[in-house]
Formats: C-alpha cells, sequence, structure tokens
C-alpha cells in the first residue's frame, strides 16, 4: 500500500517540479518522510491576499491516494474556510460521503484521480472566492460577509506577514482612522 | 517478360485502377445492376430447361445460346474455315466458362475441365471423372467420343490465369489424343472488369460474367498437331509451345498446382492480415466503447493535458490503472508527442499566455489572474534532482526566490519605501 502512495506521491512531486502551476511549490519537507510535504502558495491577484506567499502543510494518509492528504497553513491565516489553527476546509480534501459540513456536492469530492495539484488550485481559487456558507471560521465568515474592508486590511496585514514586510506603523493608521 | 512469377498471373482486384475507368466503372454501376436483374431471369430459366429439357443436339443448342445471353458471352473467330474435324481442342485456360464460348463457335464440344455449368444435364456436359485414374477416363472418354458424337475441349493448364503466360500442360491428358487442335482464346471485357481475382468462387466470376456489358471471346484456330511418334510429354510441350508463340506469351514453367499453391498462401497471408486489422479495430472499439477504461483515461488525460489520449488508451488497456499509467508517462517510459506542450519554465513569453494546464477544471477568474501574473512566480525547476539532497535544496532555493520576488512585487506595486 505505501509502496504505491510513494511511488504516485513521487511521480507528483517530479510533476510539480518541473511543470508546477504558477505561484506553486509543494514538495516533501524532508525526503526521508514522503508523506509530509510543505507547499507554498501565492495569493492569487486581485483578491484580499494578492502577493501573499502562504506557507501550508500537507500530510498524506499511507493510503494515499485512496484517502485524501490533510492540509494546513503554517502561517497565520484568516480565512471563512480556514480553521483558526490553519486546517483547510475544502470539498476536495473529504472523500465522498464524509461531509462535515453537508453542501459538498460529490463531483468536487476528493478521489484518486485528484492531486496534490488540484488541491493546490483548489485553495488558490478558495482564497479568492472564500465559500462564506461554510462554517470552519465563523468570525471571518462573518466579516467576510458584513465588514469587506475590515477583512481586506487584516488580509493585508497577513500578507505582509509572509513577505517579511513590516506592518504600516501602527500610528499611522490611528492617525487616518482619527481624521475620518 | 522472360521471369513472370506465380504473383504476375492473378488478377487482384476486380476493377481497374485507372482514375478514369474507375469512373466509368462507377457510372455503369446502374446500367449493371439492371443487367445482373435481366440476366438473372435468364438464368433462372437456364437452370430450370437445363435440369428438364432431354440431352439432344436442339436443346443443348438452345440452351448454350441461352447461356451465352445470359452470361453475355460474345464470340468472334478468326478463321473459322481452319476448323479441322478432330475430337479434341486444346485451348489456353481464361476463364471458367472458356468452353461455352468455344462451343458457340465450334459447335457443341465437351468440356474435360470443371465447368459450373456441369450440373444442368440439359447441357449434355459428362463428367469423364479425374485424369489421375486413368482407366475409368480412358473408357469414359471413348464412350463419350463415340455415342454422342462430339469433340472434347481441354485446357490442359488446368487453372484459369489472367493470360499473361502459359501454364505448364497437365501431360496425362495427351496420352489418350492422337491428333489435336490446337485454340488460342482472347477474352476482352469492356471496363476492363477482371475475368476472375485471385481466390474467387465461381459464383463470384459467374456473377461478374453478368454484371459486365459483355464478355468477348476471340477464337484462333492454328493448325492440327499430330502425336505420330513423339513422347506423350514432348507432345503435349509442343501443343503449348504452339498456343504460347501464337498468343506472344511466356510458356511458363510454373504449374497449376504452383499456382494453387502460391494463391492459398497469399490468401492465408491476406486473411491473417484482414484478421489482424479487425483485432486491432475491435481492439480500439472495445476500450473506446469501455466506458470505464474512457473514465480512467479522461481522468489521466486531467492529471497530464499535454498527453495524447490514444498513448493513454493504450497504457492504460495494458496497466488498467491510472495510477500505474500517470506514473508511466512521468518516468518516461511511454513515448508520446505532447499534444500542446506546456511552456517550459523560464521563457518570459509565457506569462502572456493563459497557462495551458493549471487552468484546467478549477480555473477562476482569479486563478486566471495567476496564471497571468509575472514570470517571477514561476516556480519550475529545469530538472527533477537524481537524488534526494539535490531536490530537497532545488525546492529550497525555489521557495526562497518565490519568496522574493513575491516580496519585490509587492514592494514595487505598493511603493513602499523599504530596501528589497
Amino acid at each position: 500500500m505505501a509502496g504505491s502512495a510513494l511511488r504516485r506521491l513521487m511521480a507528483e512531486y517530479k510533476q510539480l517540479t518541473l511543470n508546477p502551476p504558477e505561484g506553486i511549490i509543494a514538495g516533501p519537507t524532508n525526503e526521508e518522510n514522503f508523506f509530509e510535504w510543505e507547499a507554498l502558495i501565492t495569493g492569487p491577484e486581485g483578491t484580499c491576499f494578492e502577493g501573499g506567499v502562504f506557507p501550508a502543510k500537507l500530510t498524506f494518509p499511507p493510503d494515499y491516494p485512496l484517502s485524501p492528504p490533510k492540509m494546513q497553513f503554517t502561517c497565520d491565516i484568516f480565512h471563512p474556510n480556514i480553521y483558526s489553527d490553519g486546517r483547510v476546509c475544502i470539498s476536495i480534501l473529504h472523500a465522498p460521503g464524509d461531509d462535515p459540513m453537508g453542501y459538498e456536492s460529490s463531483a468536487e469530492r476528493w478521489s484518486p484521480v485528484q492531486s496534490v495539484e488540484k488541491i493546490l488550485l483548489s485553495v488558490v481559487s478558495m482564497l479568492a472566492e472564500p465559500n462564506d456558507e461554510s462554517g470552519a471560521n465563523v468570525d471571518a465568515a462573518k466579516m467576510w460577509r458584513e465588514d469587506r474592508s475590515e477583512f481586506n486590511k487584516i488580509a493585508e496585514t497577513l500578507v505582509r506577514r509572509t513577505l517579511g514586510i513590516p506592518l504600516r506603523p501602527y500610528r499611522a493608521v490611528m492617525a487616518n482612522r482619527d481624521q475620518s | 517478360m522472360a521471369n513472370l512469377e506465380a504473383k504476375h498471373l492473378f488478377a487482384y482486384n476486380r476493377f481497374p485502377d485507372n482514375e478514369l475507368k474507375k469512373l466509368l466503372v462507377v457510372a455503369y454501376f446502374p446500367f449493371g445492376v439492371i443487367l445482373l436483374l435481366l440476366r438473372s431471369v435468364l438464368a433462372l430459366f437456364l437452370v430450370i430447361f437445363g435440369q428438364v429439357l432431354p440431352d439432344t443436339q436442339v436443346t443443348q443448342n438452345f440452351l448454350y445460346n441461352l447461356a451465352c445471353i445470359c452470361f453475355g458471352i460474345t464470340v468472334s473467330v478468326d478463321n473459322l474455315k481452319q476448323k479441322e474435324n478432330v475430337s479434341v481442342y486444346i485451348g489456353n485456360y481464361l476463364s471458367i466458362l472458356d468452353h461455352l464460348a468455344v462451343s458457340k463457335a465450334l459447335g457443341f464440344i465437351l468440356p474435360l475441365n470443371k465447368t459450373p455449368l456441369q450440373s444442368l444435364p440439359g447441357l449434355g456436359i459428362t463428367n469423364l471423372g479425374s485424369i489421375n485414374n486413368a482407366d475409368s477416363f480412358k473408357k469414359n472418354l471413348e464412350v463419350v467420343l463415340k455415342n454422342k458424337n462430339t469433340s472434347v475441349y481441354l485446357c490442359p493448364e488446368e487453372t484459369p490465369t489472367n493470360g499473361r503466360a502459359l501454364l505448364k500442360f497437365n501431360s496425362k491428358y495427351f496420352e489418350f489424343f492422337e491428333k489435336v487442335q490446337p485454340v488460342c482464346i482472347t477474352v476482352k471485357r469492356p471496363l476492363d472488369i477482371a475475368i476472375s481475382t485471385i481466390g474467387s468462387t465461381y459464383i463470384n466470376d459467374v456473377l461478374y460474367f453478368m454484371y459486365a456489358p459483355f464478355t468477348n471471346y476471340t477464337i484462333k484456330l492454328l493448325p492440327s498437331l499430330e502425336k505420330k511418334s513423339i513422347s506423350t510429354d514432348g507432345f503435349s510441350e509442343i501443343v503449348r509451345e504452339n498456343i504460347a508463340s501464337e498468343l506472344k506469351i511466356t510458356a511458363s514453367p510454373l504449374s497449376a498446382s504452383d499456382l494453387l499453391e502460391w494463391s492459398k498462401r497469399y490468401l492465408a497471408e491476406e486473411r491473417r492480415r484482414a484478421q489482424e486489422r479487425t483485432n486491432q479495430l475491435s481492439n480500439s472499439f472495445s476500450s473506446a466503447s469501455n466506458p470505464e477504461l474512457v473514465r480512467m483515461a479522461a481522468q489521466v488525460k486531467e492529471v497530464l493535458p499535454h498527453v495524447p489520449v490514444g498513448t493513454i488508451y493504450n497504457d492504460l488497456n495494458v496497466t488498467r490503472s491510472i495510477d500505474t499509467t500517470i506514473t508511466n508517462i512521468l518516468e518516461g517510459r511511454i513515448r508520446f508527442v505532447p499534444e500542446t506542450p506546456r511552456p517550459s519554465s523560464p521563457t518570459p513569453s509565457t506569462s502572456q499566455q493563459p497557462s495551458t494546464s493549471g487552468c484546467t477544471s478549477s480555473s477562476t477568474p482569479s486563478r486566471q489572474g495567476a496564471c497571468t501574473s509575472s514570470t517571477q512566480f514561476n516556480t519550475g525547476a529545469s530538472t527533477f534532482g537524481k537524488s534526494a539532497n539535490e531536490r530537497t535544496k532545488s525546492i529550497k532555493e525555489r521557495k526562497e526566490q518565490l519568496i522574493a520576488a513575491a516580496r519585490r512585487r509587492y514592494i514595487e506595486k505598493h511603493n513602499l519605501d523599504i530596501p528589497v
């Protein structure tokens, strides 16, 4: 079982190394354990996460690709479909029948023909278009619905943090608020 | 001309290769069908009469004429006056109905070779038995010649050819004949429809006799030859050379059995090839119609869009596993021509094109945006390292580059006063 999982992961690693979707890097953190991957995902252009490079951890089960991997962001992230601890809640990561939220169509579910690449692309889509019906992060979902500008501000903070760019001086922000 | 092989003595296609003639053949088709139908009615009468009419001179004449009309046989004789009163005529073998033409020209003669008309008693064709059973053959022959007062017509080649050479005669026949008259036959059909093709059956050939506008036999009589003191083999060879030189064709060293052997082999080979073709067809058909395989191929195709579906099918046919096929393709065990090659990573020109691969099923406008972003976001490596160390090093470097590039872009975009 693990043999075929390894073979498959190696093939996907090769594919992602040679022909990755733009702005995405993924591969085993340490090849001694091929079931733990690290991925970098660039926030899609034209969204509040634009320009950010978000690191995430992928954990593959021994029976991969029969079962889906788990994905968890290792940076701070504030998003309706990502738990506050960074775990990603997205339909492609759930096997059919395993539907914690009860709203996913089985077409977008995990199956052995999905791949790491597809998961990562789905996550990029998710960053661009949160599904605010999913309550992975209720606060984020609420803010996304009701106070988009605040959400964007938080997102920008997060983006800067991933890039190692200092936040705007806190004072400047406060000054702006006072003026308005 | 000297070295005609067995393969040159057959026609392979019923219809000519020539473009113009092909067109004529197509144009002729409706007429051919009508003729065939009309002649079929006649053939029906021929069969009925042939079964019920008594075997007399008058009815034979009538039936032969009917048969000639029915099969569209016309005959022209170059030199009827040369006809001598011999009991045996020897001719070259061109078609299964040669004897009909000769009978029409020379009056009723009994064909010694096999003919489709043998089964009609009204035509008076008697089977003399096999030449290999010489005693009974001789007896039958004597009976026929004496009682019926007819001549016999023999094609000692024993199998029809396309007329380009004269096969070796079966000399056994010549044991029984003292004096023979050689007959040279040439046959012509408009539209160049072949009389017989390799492996064709009696029925097949007869149907084409009825389909063709007409089949014209030209018969030329040669002076009769006597055996005298020549050996049987020598006599048969002399007759053969006479006919061959008159027809200006080679006297081939091949015999009927050589030709049959060759045609058998040719047909077996053809069958094998046809079988292979249908196998291939049914293979591709069954895989194309195997929904499971189609589904699997589609899934592989999604993962590897640049691989032709045909290649995927073929491998899936063997592996029956999406996984193994993907691995096979990725590890280069399968050769294929990429359909729409993915842009290789470090070329700047790719940045303006929508990505061919990444933005497939899950593409959203935003994803499209990401795809068309600057080349700095191309994160691929040119090679996949052979060792774990190499790979780890490569991915680490690429990660750093990606972050650095993203940072630079961000700073440029927001005009931040921070050192890049």
